[in-house]
């Protein structure tokens, strides 16, 4: 059971991390528009033909 | 209905007879409605978007018809460095500008015109939001000029309003980031605590080390100070507030079982002795943040849809280089006004941009931004806000603020308001949790005091469990979570909440007023016959009227060259006669087409057919001095006008018809739908008392209208509902907008909300109970730490749950 000695504190620092990251992420503003990334993922590009593109 | 109708290629509208516009794009015959969707379409193939066609999953309106409003060559004033300078964020190299986008009607509208714009050279970055209606651009200035990108959106029949950053909105999206820290904080501890936590509870069967567990309870400590400390700050702050002011809402009783349940939890890791109670803090904490992050969510929705629909229409305004001199006025884009400049407002016109009255008197109607139905009287050095109505007299204003941040002024100013409003259902559990927290404390101290009398060890540990219990977090959960599910699902079925408050006032009403045209009917008038009195044929009659009316942009004028699309005559000498009708000559005679007012003025002697009886709307053709054709319309009446009235009559609610317009035709309209009560010949004022009058003899009044008439009424009823195409004004002060040209979608809201209002109640019974049945068990001693833990998550889930039944809701309108 002393590895719980090991353990617990990296527990901690894991959830440390994951929340730093979690704060940058919405830092950033990934997640201010959630409804628009679900339309355009729909959107494909290969139906556009001959164009000026 | 004939059978070879047929339906434009864009817009899918069933093209009137005679007006075909015929196209060949892409080697194929094209059928289309008018010259505007035949554009649209061809721009659309030329650039390989054509994949839109298959992938839209609704239709636009007639590029024609929607352009209506939009001034011509509005793309040009774009082209002025002034106005550049103020719309665009440069540094240097790039260059941003953000602007709404009016008319998108499906996702792929966005597709559409990122793809567009994405293929012009210059451009670096291009976004279109689709919930918010903004599109923003980053791009090289020096390769592409502002005007070009708004042809370009243009050409693909929408309009483009700039939309400069605005810090209440900032503020909003601020706001909702913190919330989001501060729940994906109390998530990732909470869910470390909670695995602490079930060690823990299983060594209660199999025994564990003292040591280990010591060390779980101290580590349970650490990772339960982020959430105590940074996720539920916003409670304690809350609740601080709330008893400065001394007045309890549902922060209160939260933040003392919050603090309760930590401090024993505190005193217990350090005494290591006693119950811990980190989890259910944990737990507690995240629950409330969802509701609070899911409803602000909701919230900020709105206002986007909000300020996107309010959004500064492009308009004109007559400038004066002098202020003294009238002739010196000159008309331009409302944006290129500059502060400082002088510009004459005449009556029935919104003032362009803010500014302070130097020359006249008059009086303004400031409903847009007030709410208020008054008349206020402005004089010289009174500051007047864009947007609001001069009602009565000409004046000249010195502009103060740029007309498109009195917009955006507006728009905060409007936000504000709605915002302030606080849902009735929330006041109601507010004045539950104050006397909830009342209530808590008394039984606390009753309970401890009786453990203590008997001389029990744990009284204090029975306190605080009642404390811990007592904890109303279903109860705070019931009305928010079911309010955001009814704005998200309104919002699904084409239904914009504007202002929280309106959910249960919806639910509420018993008294529905409707406005006739444009709401019940129609914007668009018909013409339904025509009468002669002369040697003139129907034939000519009308080719003379069309030729006179395509100088007029007036509904009855439009009608008219509907009517008659092809072989318009040319009309020549034509004066158009503000209020009155149309002069010109056509074929070598002087033509006059108008009312009958118009009519007699100029002629000598009151004709004997002119006093004859009318019936709904009639206007004349002369010749000379005589009368030789009277033309008949009506307003169509909305297709699905029917529906709804039967739906409501069915629901038993009282129904009136309040409008505007003669006798004859209120009553034609409220024979044929079913209406009982018509009232015609309404000046506002009328409809006002209509309604106060309702509101006196304790009826909860909704109003259904779309006119500027009608936003002094919007204003006042306890609920209003207005179209999309609706004014301006009166769509700023409407509680529930129907985004969709749907009137029956008037009956869904209705629907929802009573369904909403429904799991309300349910939810604020339950909370109840469970606290009550909580707080007794835990006064008789029976609750340790994991049934505290397992009972307010089963309870907060279950209210969350019953909630989330409004999302799946179907409009059942049978």
């Amino acid at each position: 059971m002393e590895i719980l000695y090991l353990l617990v504190p990296m527990t901690l620092v894991i959830a440390a991390v994951i929340a730093a990251f979690f704060l940058w992420s919405v830092r950033s503003g990934q997640y201010d528009d959630l409804d628009g990334e679900a339309h355009r993922v729909l959107m494909d590009d290969d139906e556009v033909e001959s164009g000026d593109r | 209905m004939t059978a070879n109708q047929k339906d434009c290629y864009h817009c899918g509208e069933v093209i009137p007879a005679r007006r075909e516009v015929i196209r060949h794009i892409d080697g194929k015959q094209m059928s289309l409605c008018c010259e505007g969707c035949a554009a649209v379409a061809a721009v659309i193939h030329e650039s390989g978007l054509h994949a839109y066609y298959k992938k839209r999953t609704a239709r636009p309106r007639p590029v024609d018809e929607s352009r209506n409003s939009l001034p011509q060559a509005f793309s040009e004033i774009f082209d002025d460095d002034s106005l550049c300078a103020q719309l665009v964020e440069s540094d240097g190299e790039m260059s941003v500008a953000h602007f709404i986008v009016q008319n998108m009607h499906c996702p792929t509208c966005t597709w559409l015109i990122e793809r567009r714009l994405g293929a012009l050279p210059g451009i670096q970055e291009v976004n279109v939001n689709f919930r918010t209606q903004k599109l923003s651009l980053r791009w090289k200035q020096e390769q592409l000029r502002l005007s070009e990108i708004v042809d370009c959106v243009q050409g693909l029949g929408y309009s483009v309003v700039p939309f400069g950053r605005n810090a209440y909105l900032e503020t909003i999206r601020a706001q909702n980031q913190d919330l989001l820290k501060r729940l994906g904080v109390a998530g990732v501890f909470g869910m470390q605590v909670m695995v602490i936590a079930v060690a823990l509870y299983a060594s209660a069967w199999s025994s564990i080390e003292i040591a280990y567990e010591e060390l779980f309870r101290r580590l349970s400590l650490l990772l339960a100070l982020p959430i105590i400390l940074y996720s539920a700050a916003p409670i304690f702050a809350g609740a601080v507030r709330d008893l400065k002011h001394k007045s309890a809402t549902m922060d209160v009783p939260i933040a003392l079982g919050l603090l309760v349940a930590f401090v024993a939890s505190l005193s217990a890791t350090v005494q290591s002795a006693g119950e811990i109670y980190y989890d259910s803090i944990a737990m507690f904490v995240f629950l409330q943040l969802s509701a609070r992050y899911l409803e602000h969510g909701a919230y900020r929705r709105m206002t986007d849809r909000i300020s996107a629909l309010t959004a500064a229409t492009p308009s004109y305004a007559n400038r004066m280089s002098d202020s003294e001199s009238i002739d010196s006025v000159e008309v331009v884009p409302a944006l290129r006004l500059q502060v400082g400049d002088f510009v004459l407002t005449k009556p029935g016109e919104a003032f362009p941009a803010d500014g302070t009255i130097i020359t006249g008197r008059t009086d303004v109607n400031e409903s847009i931004l007030t709410g208020e139905s008054d008349i206020i009287k402005r004089d010289v050095g009174d500051a007047v806000f864009g947007g609001s109505v001069n009602v009565t007299d000409a004046v000249v204003i010195e502009v103060t603020n740029r007309s498109d941040e009195s917009a955006l002024a507006a728009i905060v100013r409007l936000l504000e308001r709605s915002n302030a409003n606080k849902p009735r259902g929330r006041r109601l559990t507010d004045m539950i949790a104050s006397k909830f927290a009342v209530a808590v404390v008394l039984i606390a101290t009753v309970v401890g005091g009786f453990w203590f009398w008997l001389g029990s060890p744990a009284w204090l540990a029975h306190t605080i469990a009642v404390l811990v219990v007592a904890c109303p977090c279903a109860l705070s959960l019931a009305v928010p979570t079911a309010l955001t599910a009814t704005i998200n699902s309104a919002a699904k079925h084409g239904i914009l909440l504007a202002r929280a408050d309106a959910v249960i006032a919806l639910a509420n009403a018993d008294t529905f007023l409707f406005d006739k045209t444009g709401t019940l009917t129609e914007n668009r008038a018909r013409l339904a016959s025509i009468e002669l009195f002369g040697a003139c044929s129907e034939d000519d009659a009308l080719r003379i009227a069309a030729a006179l009316a395509q100088h007029s942009d007036h509904p009855i004028a439009k009608a008219l060259t509907s009517a008659q699309a092809e072989s318009i005559a040319m009309a020549q000498e034509v004066r158009n006669i503000h209020g009155g009708g149309i002069i010109g000559d056509v074929d070598g005679s002087t033509y006059r087409l108008g009312s009958s007012d118009f009519i007699e003025s100029k002629i000598s002697g009151p004709s004997p057919r002119l006093t004859s009886v009318h019936t709904g709307l009639v206007t004349y053709l002369n010749r000379g001095e005589h009368t030789i054709a009277r033309f008949h319309f009506d307003n169509l009446l909305r297709a699905d006008a029917k529906e709804l009235i039967a739906w409501l009559n069915r629901s038993r609610v009282h129904l009136a018809l309040v409008t505007g317009d003669r006798k004859s035709e209120a009553d034609r309209v409220g024979a044929e739908l079913g209406i009982s009560e018509v009232h015609w010949q309404c000046s506002p004022v009328n409809k006002l008392d209509i309604i106060s009058e309702r509101q006196k003899s304790g009826r909860c009044v909704a109003m259904v209208g779309d006119g500027v008439n009608d936003a002094p009424t919007l204003a006042t009823a306890d609920v209003s509902i207005a179209p999309a195409s609706a004014q301006h004004i009166a769509k700023v002060n409407a509680d529930v907008i129907i985004l969709e040209d749907q009137l029956n979608l008037v009956a869904v809201a209705r629907d929802i909300t009573q369904f909403s209002a429904k799991i309300m109640r349910s939810n604020t019974v339950w909370a109840i109970a469970y606290n009550m049945v909580g707080v007794s068990l835990a006064a008789a001693g029976f609750v340790p730490p994991l049934a505290a833990a397992v009972g307010m998550s089963a309870s907060s889930l279950l209210v969350v749950g019953n909630s989330l039944r409004i999302m799946s809701y179907r409009p059942k309108l049978e």
